[in-house]
């Protein structure tokens, strides 16, 4: 599948470079890291504000790379390179979701159990469907963010813009991925008692990728 | 018989008529040039060639296919040289060719003939940002040819090399034209085009000014002093 080539190609650049994911790794451990000091004083909020800290955390660190993958093709004039090869729009889209979404899953299991000691998160439920609801919003995040990022490939403060038209269509994602997170960390809820937070995000991602894959190829053109 | 047909194309920007019923046609194996001064539309009617850009109107068949209605088949049979290479810096020269035999699903080991062609196959294994100008052409010329197109496309690609990788440039495109490869090239060096191609188009504001054998535009003037006659207008 061409859409794996392009994420395989995107994934060993970015190993070799670490241009992107070693910002997105240091904005996340300062962020744990100043957010745990400061809340260190409220101890007993912990709980309640935590799991938002927490998406707050990976959705800023995220954004610092989502946009890069489109823009870094644009820049260097490499984008014409793949529209000119026989590639369709919905493999070079699946192939920016599937790099954005392993960047930023990689940034999560670094960054979910530093998280959980420096806040001393009292853990009530379980760590694996944590991390389950973690990995799903940041799937959301990833086609959401990358649909997005192309939108904007032309204007002159993409930067700028990104955060600001994508966390207005990502709140449903950010909302229900926060709520699960809460109920399973720490209302140590099950699967069954957050189905309601996982049909929103599958819907909604499906909704949104749907959507990207119709109005992609009219995107990217000139 | 005609590879390329080009019927009345038009290409608009916000109002403004970039290409305007631009008609020609390019036989089999042929070398022809695109010639024209600044803004001619050169560049436009290669994007449009290379389905990069949609024709606002007009029919434009290569090899018998619809370029509009089957798009994906026509970039099979057409390689892309420009002034940008389309290669990855952090990725070597194999890595790239065979990142494009990829996703031209054909076989890697094209990527070793073709890197042997160009000279590289000593530096295949060396980043490409580490390579001066002409070797990145020369890589790029071997990425256009990975899927071994009927059809190259060549826009100003000899811009920014020196007198010794345009010679090397000429040498292989010569004989790629001698293999049957169709060749359409546009640039701003005349002597260029008289070295490499047998016909031309002058274009000027997006129109047609001339087209045929050197020989028919010039008559019995130099390419330039014809080039500038016809599009001394555009100046004006």
């Amino acid at each position: 599948m061409k859409a794996l080539k392009i994420a395989k190609k995107d994934l060993l650049i970015e190993f070799r470079t670490k241009h992107t994911i070693n910002f997105m790794l240091l904005f996340a451990l300062l962020s744990i890291l100043m957010f745990s000091y400061i809340v260190g004083a409220f101890i007993a909020a912990v709980p309640d504000i935590g799991p938002g800290l927490l998406w707050l955390i990976l959705i800023f660190s995220g954004m610092l790379g989502l946009s890069r993958a489109f823009t870094r093709e644009k820049d260097l004039g490499t984008l014409e390179g793949l529209k000119l090869s026989p590639v369709s729009g919905t493999d070079i889209l699946l192939g920016k979701v599937a790099y954005n979404f392993s960047l930023l899953v990689l940034i999560e299991v670094i960054s979910f159990p530093i998280f959980l000691l420096f806040f001393n998160f009292p853990v009530a439920g379980s760590i694996a469907l944590s991390f389950f609801y973690l990995t799903l919003g940041n799937l959301g995040f990833a086609v959401v963010g990358s649909a997005m990022s192309v939108l904007i490939l032309n204007a002159r403060a993409r930067e700028l813009l990104l955060p600001v038209i994508l966390f207005p269509v990502l709140f449903p994602i950010i909302i229900s991925s926060i709520s699960a997170l809460k109920k399973v960390l720490v209302e140590g809820e099950t699967f069954l008692n957050t189905m309601g937070e996982f049909k929103i995000i599958i819907a909604y991602t499906v909704i949104m990728a749907v959507i990207s894959l119709l109005t992609f190829d009219y995107a990217l053109e000139e | 018989m005609a590879i390329i047909e080009l019927k009345e194309v038009c290409k608009e920007f916000g109002g403004h008529l970039a290409i305007n019923r631009v008609s020609f046609s390019v036989a089999e194996g042929e070398s022809f040039a695109l010639l024209g001064p600044n803004g001619a539309g050169k560049t436009t009617l290669i994007k449009i060639l290379s389905t990069l850009l949609k024709p606002t109107s007009g029919e434009i068949i290569i090899s018998g296919l619809d370029l509009q209605e089957e798009p994906e088949e026509v970039k099979k049979l057409i390689g892309v040289v420009s002034h940008n290479p389309f290669l990855y810096d952090e990725l070597t020269a194999r890595e790239n060719l065979h990142f494009y035999a990829d996703l031209f699903e054909v076989n890697r080991n094209n990527a070793e003939a073709l890197l042997k062609m160009v000279n590289l196959e000593d530096r295949g294994n060396e980043l490409v940002g580490t390579f001066s100008r002409g070797m990145k052409q020369r890589l790029a010329i071997a990425r256009a040819l990975i899927h071994a197109p009927k059809i190259l496309l060549l826009d100003e690609p000899t811009a920014g090399l020196d007198i010794q990788g345009k010679h090397i440039f000429y040498k292989w495109i010569k004989e790629l034209s001698l293999q049957d490869t169709t060749i359409l090239l546009t640039t701003h060096y005349l002597d260029e085009a008289e070295k490499l191609c047998d016909k031309a188009c002058i274009l000027d504001g997006g129109e047609v000014k001339a087209c045929g054998t050197l020989e028919e535009i010039k008559g019995v003037e130099t390419l330039e002093e014809t080039f500038i006659r016809l599009t001394e207008k555009g100046v004006e």
